[in-house]
């Protein structure tokens, strides 16, 4: 990662603070979807490399997520990642529905599309709000696979920055921890910055955020 | 966004505006919610579907797509299903998988696209979900095929490996080592012996001194990466590349030793290429510039430095676009970019910025440079400095269109400017006007003060004439002393002449010359558009004529070309084919006028008058031919026939019996100025006997001011032999008393203007006074031309003119008329002096 691509700890709190209004926003909607209490939080907003994320994921064999691409005032991939019993886990406590596996396995597909793209959507919508641009979403694509080819997958080569969000989901008894990546190219970092010194009031200077795996 | 087309689909199709209401509502939506078209349009989908409500999922997506640009999906596992639409056949609701997303619609702006698929159907649920099962089969695919890549790898990497255990003196190859020495598997050596016997003869001794290093019991050589050449087992030689380990026990005996082979002949081949690349790259005259996908460039060669003035550190990583000079016309670097992109080549011009700032020229090649995937990875630019080429190109541009020495347009490029001028001449209905300046004295200038002074006076006029005219006109010279304006304002009749009067008045003010001081006169030629022609041809043409008219009415004087002229210029061209011949055909004869003596009545003398008698012109006046003969060189010619002939008639007269007359003939500067003339007269007088003095001949006072030096030779040399000379047309010219004097002239022939002015005005009287007594103070003798009256005759020699010669006494008469009258006039001072 090139040394020069890091957040301040105002960028970060900032970031941090808008990613949690859209998580928010998105357990109301998810609350409404499923009948029953969501909670999501942000405890975690930082960046890492791709070799960083490899390294987290080690344990996990296979993950499932949804990816969707943003346009506008960000030109970005976003994915949201669980690991994949994780993620079947979450769909049945939402269809709060005893089913067999074979069922719920083809449900899984058409729910975690659902739930990653209002999970995205409430988020970019609160990101757009707050920083007053236009930021487009296409239609989500949902992605299950090992976890390799997730980056393979994304192809923007070593140079690229992914900025990491941890998304803490709860519901009734359980608790799933859930990744966000957005991949930062060069140009969309500063963009993002310069969108962010405008709302912060400042020139984004500050002490540089020790980067994860970095 | 409606129509068959989306009835054609096979799938739900709703749009909505940006207020919610249905302008689209596809035949499979009429069928599976039994709502027409007409009904549902302009209605918002919670009044088409009551059950649907502000907190439903789907008009929450649709919102979102209409105000924030999303797109989602809202599907039948939560939202049980989210359209009320009905399988008829089945009477059950269908699972539905609905995508909803913003689209920009160029009629209704921002709308937003519902498209419904029915997951109770296999086709439509795996067109639903078709891009979100891509992922998994790529990823079960790549597993698939990663150990055959790994093979393929090793292959591709041209990669063998060879195992040798010493203690145990056994040798394995792998099946590439194998291949790379061109050898079968299974014909590996037995020991490192017959391994090294595939190594090249000029490596060998080296390879296996350091194999033996390798293998020295307590050595500390474990590591060896070799380069050396091998000989394949079909006598190939190639490259490779060995890493040699050597794994040895607790006494440093060694146990094995690991080693790789590579091929890199193709590499060391690439290498080599690779090191001429770079060697091109520095020392190209073209600046080169390389950059990433991104356009940032990443390396410039020396030719860029010096060309742009940075530093190759000063633009590492910066934006290529910094080069640019922003002066292009809008849309041609995208437009470029577009065709790099595309064709993978652009070439052209582009304006360039150096770091001084200084805009250029650059003459570019622009190429992209892909991946193994097709993915752009570099972007070449090879671009060379135009300057130099520019500014030799608009030289030669200027050249061809502009006259070098005054920085007039030429000809051709007056010829474009007439085009312009006309057409605009056409639409505001006036005139334009096409002048010729001949300059009436400019050879003269060349010739007495040499061909640098020339320019100067040609630069002058130029100046002088541009200085003249107005903003609408244009001043031109083509060749020599002749100058082209193209007025467009055009003034006839006087105001006309005063606007050509004015340019005249400019160039009569004098040019210094270093110590001299020149007048320059012009005759000028008018022709008008469209009265005289439409073509520029045709007007430049009757210019001419033009000017060759103010020529012949005297000079510094313009004229307008007129119809006559046309038919003058035509009877001049036969006049002209007609004298060619006149000679060889015996057409020219000489008439004589007697001089008289004043004081004695005798005839002393005659002057010979060429004339010329043609078969279809009869007889043609001197005034008409003689300018002819003289513009074609015809004179000098003719000139010669004239002085041969009055020497012979001379001499036959004076053989019969005749008294000894002088006989004065026209020498016109051409004939001065022809190689030999001196000479000439000289045999001619030998020839036939005669002593100089019979002969004068007549010089007029533009002869003697032209090419002052030389004539002042020639007449000097004629002087010499004897002969006398005579100033035709005296006083018509600007020569002074005191030249002449310097001259040595023996005679001044009074023009006969002054003449015939005697008795009409006391003026006339008073300058032929003056110019007589300035004559007899420098001893010159005088004759009168044109004498007609006794009134002439008398005042004439009251004042002391010595000679006489007009009708008066006798016109000029052929030969045989002349030798009577000489003889009576003989006979009758005989008898009177008998008497």
């Amino acid at each position: 990662m090139p040394d020069r691509v890091h957040f301040s700890e105002p960028e970060i709190g900032f970031l941090k603070d808008l990613f949690d209004r859209g998580a928010h926003r998105a357990a109301r909607s998810l609350s409404l979807l499923t009948d029953q209490d969501v909670a999501l939080s942000v405890p975690v907003v930082r960046l890492a490399t791709a070799a960083a994320f490899a390294e987290q994921m080690a344990g996990l064999t296979s993950i499932c997520g949804v990816t969707q691409r943003l346009h506008g005032a960000l030109e970005t991939s976003a994915m949201l990642l669980f690991a994949e019993e994780k993620s079947l886990e979450i769909v049945r406590y939402m269809l709060e529905r005893l089913m067999p596996y074979e069922v719920l396995s083809e449900l899984h597909q058409d729910a975690i599309t659902e739930v990653g793209n209002i999970m995205l959507n409430a988020c970019v919508g609160s990101i757009a709000k707050r920083l007053d641009v236009v930021i487009g979403v296409d239609p989500p694509e949902f992605c299950l696979g090992p976890k390799e080819s997730f980056f393979a997958f994304e192809a923007e080569g070593a140079g690229t920055t992914y900025l990491d969000v941890r998304i803490d989901l709860r519901m009734i008894a359980t608790s799933v921890e859930t990744v966000w990546i957005f991949a930062l190219h060069e140009e969309t970092f500063h963009t993002l910055k310069t969108l962010m010194a405008g709302r912060l009031g400042s020139a984004p200077v500050g002490a540089e955020l020790e980067l994860a795996g970095g | 966004m409606h129509g068959p087309l989306l009835d054609s689909l096979g799938i739900g199709i709703i749009v909505l505006d940006v207020g919610e209401r249905v302008i689209g509502w596809n035949e499979w939506v009429v069928a599976m919610s039994r709502i027409p078209a007409a009904t549902a349009r302009g209605q918002r989908l919670d009044v088409l579907f009551p059950e649907l409500d502000e907190d439903s999922r789907l008009i929450r997506a649709v919102r979102e797509a209409l105000t924030e640009n999303m797109a989602s999906v809202v599907n039948s596992v939560f939202n049980r299903s989210p359209l009320p639409l009905v399988n008829a056949r089945r009477g059950e609701r269908i699972p539905q998988n609905i995508v909803v997303r913003p689209l920009e619609d160029d009629a209704n702006g921002r709308v937003c696209l519902i498209q419904i698929f029915d997951l109770s159907t296999a086709s439509q649920r795996e067109r639903a979900l078709e891009n979100q099962v891509r992922l998994r089969t790529q990823a079960e695919q790549a597993l698939r095929l990663s150990e055959a890549r790994l093979k393929d790898a090793q292959r591709l990497a041209r990669l063998g490996n060879w195992l040798w255990l010493p203690q145990a003196r056994s040798f394995w190859w792998s099946e590439q080592c194998a291949a790379t020495f061109g050898a079968g598997f299974d014909r590996r050596p037995s020991g490192l012996d017959g391994f090294l016997a595939f190594v090249d003869p000029a490596d060998r001794a080296e390879i296996a001194a350091a194999l033996e290093r390798a293998l020295e019991v307590g050595g500390s050589e474990n590591s060896l990466v070799l380069e050396h050449g091998i000989r394949t087992a079909a006598g190939e030689r190639r490259h490779v590349r060995s890493v040699v380990e050597v794994l040895r026990d607790e006494r440093g005996a060694p146990v094995s030793l690991h080693g790789t082979v590579q091929d890199v002949t193709e590499l060391e081949h690439r290498d080599a290429q690779l090191r001429l690349a770079a060697r091109v790259f520095e020392t190209s005259p073209d600046a080169i510039i390389i950059t990433d996908a991104r356009r940032r460039i990443l390396s410039v060669n020396q030719a860029f430095c010096a060309v742009m003035g940075y530093s190759a550190a000063e633009v590492a990583g910066k934006r290529s676009a910094m080069l640019s000079s922003g002066r292009h016309e809008f849309g041609l670097t995208s437009q470029l970019w577009r065709a790099v992109l595309r064709v993978g080549l652009w070439r052209g011009e582009l304006w360039a910025r150096r770091q001084s700032g200084e805009v250029f020229p650059t003459w570019n090649s622009l190429t992209k440079v892909c991946d193994g995937t097709g993915r752009v990875i570099n972007y070449i630019g090879i671009f060379s400095d135009l300057t130099e080429t520019k500014i030799a190109a608009e030289r030669i541009e200027f050249l061809s269109r502009y006259d070098q020495l005054t920085g007039l347009p030429n000809r051709m490029l007056l010829e474009d400017y007439f085009a312009v001028a006309r057409a605009a001449a056409d639409r505001g209905g006036h005139r334009l006007a096409l002048m010729g300046f001949d300059l009436d004295n400019f050879k003269q200038i060349n010739d007495t003060l040499g061909h640098g002074a020339g320019d100067f006076v040609l630069r002058e006029v130029a100046e002088r004439l541009r200085a003249g005219i107005g903003a609408e006109d244009t001043i031109s010279r083509h060749g020599g002393d002749e100058f082209l304006i193209l007025h467009a304002g055009v003034s006839t009749g006087a105001a006309g002449r005063l606007e050509v009067d004015v340019l005249l008045a400019r160039l009569a003010q004098p040019i210094r010359l270093g110590e001299h001081r020149v007048s320059v006169a012009a005759s000028v030629g008018i022709s008008l558009y469209p009265d005289d022609g439409s073509s520029f041809e045709v007007l430049f043409r009757k210019a001419d004529t033009a000017v060759f008219e103010a020529k012949r009415r005297g000079r510094n004087a313009a004229a307008y070309f007129t119809a006559a002229m046309t038919d003058d210029s035509i009877e001049r061209l036969v006049l002209h084919a007609d004298l060619r011949q006149a000679l060889g055909r015996q057409e020219f004869s000489l008439h004589y006028q007697p001089f008289v003596d004043f004081a004695t009545g005798r005839i002393v003398g005659g002057e010979a008058l060429l004339r010329w008698t043609n078969p279809d012109h009869g007889s043609v006046p001197p005034g008409r031919f003689i300018p002819i003969a003289e513009e074609s060189g015809l004179i000098v010619p003719i000139g010669k026939w004239v002085l041969r002939e009055v020497c012979r008639q001379n001499r036959q007269w004076r053989a019969e019996g005749g008294p000894e007359l002088c006989l004065a003939v026209n020498v016109s500067a051409l004939q001065l100025r022809a190689e030999g003339f001196v000479e000439m007269v000289a045999e001619t007088l030998a020839e036939n006997r005669l002593p100089p003095e019979a002969l004068e001949i007549e010089l007029t006072e533009s002869v003697l001011i032209s090419e002052a030096d030389r004539m002042m030779e020639v007449v000097d040399r004629l002087k010499a032999l004897g002969v006398r000379l005579s100033i035709d047309d005296f006083g018509t010219g600007y020569s002074s008393l005191a030249y002449l004097k310097r001259l040595k002239v023996d005679k001044l022939k009074l023009d006969r203007s002054f003449v015939s002015n005697i008795t009409v005005s006391e003026d006339g009287g008073a300058i032929v006074i003056a110019i007589l007594q300035m004559a007899e103070t420098l001893r010159l003798t005088t004759i009168a031309e044109g004498v007609e009256t006794i009134e002439q005759a008398e005042f004439l020699k009251a004042h002391g003119c010595r000679e006489c010669q007009g009708y008066l006494f006798s016109r000029p008469v052929p030969a045989e008329q002349f030798a009577i009258l000489v003889a009576s006039e003989r006979a009758r001072r005989a008898r009177v002096s008998r008497a």
